[in-house]
């Protein structure tokens, strides 16, 4: 497995941790699933490339589509019927999405 | 309640004699009486107010004298509002207030002078009168005294007694903190006797699609929807721009309760009436 | 017992001539009687209340009927007049010697602060409705008689307040309504030209809850009395 792949994936959860706490402020501070799956997904995949165990390396990559999943169910309706905030969005959302193509590659490569 | 007896042009001892047979008369003897009586006619009212079972408090209301004859015991309704934080205190103290009669008075206390003096702006801009301030302790009092808004004569819009708010509202869901201004300032405009109209437009009127204002929790108040139903039932009109609404897919059968689509003109309409005061956000 | 049987009862326990007569002030049209019809010519509130008392005439007055603004206005029915208002009117009629003490009586006259939409008028033994004020217009004895009948439960004295204008409304009408006592009245110039009060006739108003035990304590007094 190669663990190039879930370095990037580590680098853009960590990033994405900023993000993330900027859209939780717009939303009202309200915790979510999103979050949750979020710094879950961060400690796992940390323990992967600490431990170097494939059987935490996967886990870690489906937790990171997860990540990716619940953003969207989760801002689903704002991006539906905001167009002028949704650029605040923007950040956050440029980053969980290149999770699920990272996830795979990390998969299969 | 308070029943006001104008006396002026009765001396005394005629204006305790009429005193007397007032009180004597009250259908209701936890009524508060005031008589409004030329100076020196008060002469004698104390016995009257002893007889009777009444204190007597003399005030001066310009050239006249106001006495006020209270029940013994009853005293004055008391609220503390420390603590609370904003709108709470406006909110709380207008919702009492509203239940009192005119003339009856209400003591608010806070440990905050700056909450007090928010208060104030409310009750005056509503007519009633702060009667006094003070401290007790650790706390700010401020005294109150209800009284209704005096109608401003006709034809007289230059003077900008403004009444009506209207609130723009160009975001949406997508942004807690301003959605919940929406509600909040309606909440509170209503409070202070304004009629308030919504206008929602651009990302505004996300808020009006049905069942998107539940997903949206500040963490100080409670879930969007509910506090839009408040403000519909409490008589706030919404509208939301049709444009922004088509350009979202949002059509008249998608609006939330209380929300109508309203064109340009409407809005145009809502911010060229002097009587409206406007705010965006 | 009903105002029907009260107001004959006054009638024949104090040989009155018409009849005693219900007012009430109401604030909206909803609030008008049933069955009672405006005022068929513009008059004024003196004027009605004779109408009522010695025609047993029905009926119900709003500022488009009341012919005298001042009576109006002090039943709220219409705003007060300027020149009413600022004491010239009453200093033209030659009441007072200045506008200073047309001033301060105007300014002391009971006044209504609230809107009202009509004035109702009915005699008492007619009236559908809770009266506001019951008017008396009787002679001194009557007057005498009633007062005594006031008192008989709980003593006292009465005290009466007037002005020599403004009598039916503001004295007899506004007063008792506000105060909840009675109150006695000479009439004025414009009651006693217009309306026909007599030289031997003086004009009392009556708070509503009072009359039965009136009425019992004037049976009282025509026993013991004669």
């Amino acid at each position: 497995m190669n663990m190039t792949y879930q370095v990037i994936a580590l680098a853009i959860l960590f990033s994405s941790m900023i993000t993330g706490f900027i859209i939780f402020r717009m939303q009202g501070m309200k915790l979510a699933p999103h979050f949750g799956a979020l710094i879950l997904a961060l400690i796992v995949t940390l323990a992967a490339l600490i431990t170097g165990i494939s059987a935490v390396a996967v886990v870690a990559a489906f937790l990171q589509v997860i990540v990716t999943l619940t953003a969207y169910t989760q801002l689903y309706k704002i991006l539906q019927d905001n167009f002028q905030t949704a650029p605040g969005y923007g950040a956050h959302l440029a980053l969980v999405t290149m999770l699920p193509v990272l996830a795979i590659a990390g998969l299969l490569m | 309640m308070v029943k006001t007896v104008k006396a002026l042009g009765i001396r005394a001892p005629n204006a305790g004699i009429l005193a007397a047979n007032v009180l004597r008369s009250l259908e209701d003897p936890k009524e508060e009486v005031r008589f409004i009586v030329n100076p020196g006619a008060e002469t004698g009212m104390d016995a009257v107010a002893r007889r009777y079972g009444y204190s007597m408090e003399v005030s001066r209301l310009e050239k006249d004298l106001e006495i006020r004859m209270v029940p013994s015991g009853k005293t004055m309704e008391e609220i503390d509002v420390t603590g609370e934080t904003c709108p709470g205190p406006v909110l709380i103290v207008g919702e009492r207030l509203s239940a009192l009669a005119v003339g009856e008075r209400l003591k608010v206390k806070s440990a905050s002078a700056d909450t007090l003096a928010d208060i104030t702006a409310a009750i005056t801009a509503s007519g009633s009168r702060i009667l006094g301030e003070g401290t007790e302790g650790d706390r700010h009092v401020i005294t109150v005294e209800k009284d209704e808004k005096k109608e401003m004569p006709q034809g007289n819009l230059s003077v900008a007694n403004r009444d009506r708010v209207l609130i723009v509202q160009s975001n949406g869901t997508g942004n807690a903190e301003r959605a919940y201004a929406t509600f909040i300032f309606s909440k509170v405009a209503v409070s202070m006797g304004k009629k308030v109209t919504i206008f929602l437009l651009m990302d505004g009127v996300s808020i009006a699609r049905k069942g998107s204002a539940a997903g949206v929790k500040h963490p100080a108040f409670p879930p969007l929807d509910q506090l839009m139903d408040e403000m519909v039932k409490a008589g706030v009109t919404m509208y939301a721009c049709e444009n922004s609404a088509a350009f979202r897919g949002i059509s008249e059968k998608d609006l939330a309760f209380g929300v109508k689509l309203a064109g340009a003109a409407t809005y145009i309409q809502l911010l060229s009436d002097p009587t409206y005061a406007v705010v965006n956000f | 017992m009903t105002y029907e049987t009260i107001g004959k009862e006054f009638i024949e326990l104090l040989g009155l001539k018409g009849s005693p007569v219900a007012v009430k002030l109401v604030r909206t049209p909803a609030d008008v009687p049933a069955g009672y019809e405006k005022m068929v010519k513009k008059e004024r509130h003196c004027q009605f209340v004779q109408d009522a008392r010695l025609k047993g005439v029905t009926g119900y007055a709003t500022r488009a009927e009341h012919l005298c603004k001042g009576g109006a206005a002090v039943m709220g029915i219409e705003p007060s007049p300027d020149l009413v208002a600022d004491g010239t009117t009453y200093q033209k009629l030659g009441n007072f010697k200045t506008i200073e003490g047309a001033v301060e009586t105007v300014h002391a006259i009971p006044k209504l602060d609230e809107t009202y939409y009509a004035s109702v008028y009915a005699p008492l033994d007619k009236a559908e409705f809770e009266p506001d004020v019951v008017v008396f217009v009787v002679t001194p004895r009557q007057a005498l008689r009633l007062s005594q009948a006031y008192l008989h439960t709980s003593g006292g004295r009465i005290s009466s307040d007037y002005s020599g204008i403004q009598s039916l409304c503001a004295d007899a009408v506004v007063a008792v309504k506000q105060r909840g006592v009675p109150n006695m009245t000479l009439g004025c110039n414009g009651s006693r030209k217009y309306s026909g009060i007599a030289e031997d006739e003086v004009i009392l108003g009556f708070p509503p809850k009072e009359l039965g035990a009136m009425v019992e304590a004037l049976k009282a007094f025509k026993q013991k009395w004669g």
